[in-house]
């Protein structure tokens, strides 16, 4: 079976971040705030992303378009979040 | 994409080790947060806060102390953060809820210390906590034996300033312990060079009630039927209180509690019905310490209320702001915090009766006693505490556990049977 899709919004700064998602909240998209997956790291880092659902990713990106919100990038990783892996930090 | 590694190398910080905790955060976090269904909208300030936890307060820290503020990292609720915020300080909580700290501690201290000294200690001395780097005086008190030795190994490295925690509550501890606020107050006036003034410590009691009436707001929504929230965002809302702004922090509390309130009259759960309603006693979570929340919450319970310092004793009672003398005023800050039950006490059965009030309050099904490993206060109180909880006809589970993996196979089961012996 195939994995779902999850495609993460990645930003310079958390402020971009958080006004895209109020964009992305009044037009009814919805969109978690998480942590950029490691893979998507290029420098040693945290920071934060947004994680947009397969089915809301098309709405979303109209509305990154229409409000040319700033953004760094999308990418799309196949869902690995697993309640029952007990693994902690 | 937030680059804070010239923050961090500013700071000293050891940044091969520190990417090491950072590669593991967002597979933790996504597994135990992200997992959740039909979360409240308030959250997200939270999941902002933790997903750039090493970022965003470390940042403003530093431009705090850049306007000449300074940073005052504590480890317990004892210490009175009125007393900094009087003097234009500020408190920040320090780390120490990971494993990833622990092997660190280990160099220092004998391994059978608990996971929670072992990580603060660690964090400091392995250079992979951002706030152990910032502050500019350490508050540690003598709430245990394994944090006295500790302070001794890191007053080596950094300056600390030591409360002496009185025993028992007799007035003459209460009174020792307000001798120890006043000098506590002297050694902030000497790092701020600020005077505390009664004017500004009344301001700072004001500030600081006005926190604790905010998270308590979000406990009330929790008493509910429904179950608004669940244990996991509750917890994380505490853990973050201990590093956040406290202005901010109670305007956040209060927003969510707001949501809180209004999910409870529409009948909207994080869970679905019939769930069973937990209480988490027992020793404190720091973050990232969500190990017990959901392996609970993953086993077809909710934690509806935590006893611990991460839970009711940070916040219940506010300080009594009516004095306007600095020496009635220290007194009253002492009259609250040694109001607090800690298991450092003895007798301590102001917390068994405390556990008791909670689980009715809280309609629990059945109370979850926690440990942490090594932590021989907590240890030998859940002894009293299982009788008391038995007598009531409250079911109880006692659990030892530390940081680790490698029992949480095992915890589940003993979870798994406990939620289903409630019924």
């Amino acid at each position: 079976m195939e994995k779902e899709i999850n495609y993460y919004v990645l930003f310079e700064n958390h402020t971009h971040g958080m006004i895209l998602q109020k964009l992305l909240r009044e037009g009814n998209v919805p969109s978690r705030i998480a942590p950029a997956p490691r893979c998507t790291h290029s420098t040693l880092g945290c920071g934060i992303a947004l994680l947009i659902k397969e089915e809301h990713i098309k709405e979303a990106k109209e509305v990154i378009h229409k409000s040319k919100a700033n953004f760094i990038e999308i990418i799309a990783l196949e869902n690995e979040i697993n309640p029952f892996r007990d693994r902690f930090c | 994409m937030a680059n804070n590694q010239e923050m961090w190398k500013d700071l000293g910080m050891n940044l091969e080790t520190h990417d090491l905790l950072c590669q593991v955060l967002p597979m933790a976090f996504g597994d135990v947060y992200l997992s959740q269904e039909n979360r409240p909208t308030s959250m997200d300030f939270w999941d902002m806060v933790v997903s750039d936890i090493h970022g965003i307060r470390p940042s403003e820290l530093i431009e705090a102390q850049k306007n000449g503020q300074k940073v005052f990292g504590t480890f317990c609720v004892f210490v009175p953060d009125e007393v900094v915020i009087a003097a234009n300080g500020i408190v920040t909580g320090l780390c120490g809820g990971s494993q990833f700290w622990v092997p660190d501690g280990e160099k220092v201290l004998p391994k059978s210390t608990c996971p929670l000294v072992k990580a603060s200690v660690g964090a400091r001395l392995g250079k992979t906590c951002p706030f152990f780097r910032i502050a500019d005086m350490y508050v540690g008190e003598t709430t245990c034996d394994a944090k006295k030795k500790a302070w001794e190994i890191l007053g080596e490295d950094v300056p600390m300033h030591i409360m002496d925690m009185p025993q028992m509550k007799r007035e003459k501890d209460i009174v020792k312990w307000k001798e120890e606020i006043a000098d506590f107050a002297k050694a902030v006036e000497g790092v701020t060079g600020n005077t505390i003034t009664s004017e500004k410590l009344k301001e700072s009691i004001e500030i600081v009630n006005n926190k604790r009436k905010a998270l308590e707001r979000v406990y009330e929504a929790r008493k509910d039927k429904n179950i608004p929230i669940s244990g996991k965002d509750a917890l994380l809302m505490m853990q973050i209180a201990f590093f956040d702004d406290p202005k901010r922090c109670a305007d956040m509390a209060n927003r969510l509690a707001d949501e809180l309130e209004q999910r409870n009259k529409d009948g909207v759960s994080a869970f679905p019905k019939g769930v069973k309603r937990i209480l988490v006693s027992g020793t404190p979570m720091a973050i990232p310490n969500w190990k017990l929340h959901h392996i609970i919450e993953t086993s077809g319970a909710a934690v509806v209320c935590e006893e611990t310092c991460t839970g009711t004793r940070y916040f219940e009672r506010e300080v009594d702001n009516s004095k306007d003398t600095l020496d009635e005023q220290y007194m009253a800050l002492a009259n609250r915090y040694m109001g607090i039950n800690c298991a450092c006490f003895t007798p301590n059965t102001g917390r068994i009766d405390d556990v008791v009030r909670l689980a009715k309050e809280y309609n629990v099904d059945g109370v979850i006693d926690v440990n942490l490993k090594f932590c021989c206060l907590y240890d030998t109180e859940g002894y009293t505490l299982e009788k008391a909880l038995k007598e009531a006809g409250i079911p109880v589970l006692g659990v030892e556990t530390d940081y680790a993996d490698s029992d949480a196979e095992q915890l589940r089961t003993r979870i798994d049977a406990f939620i289903e012996m409630l019924g």
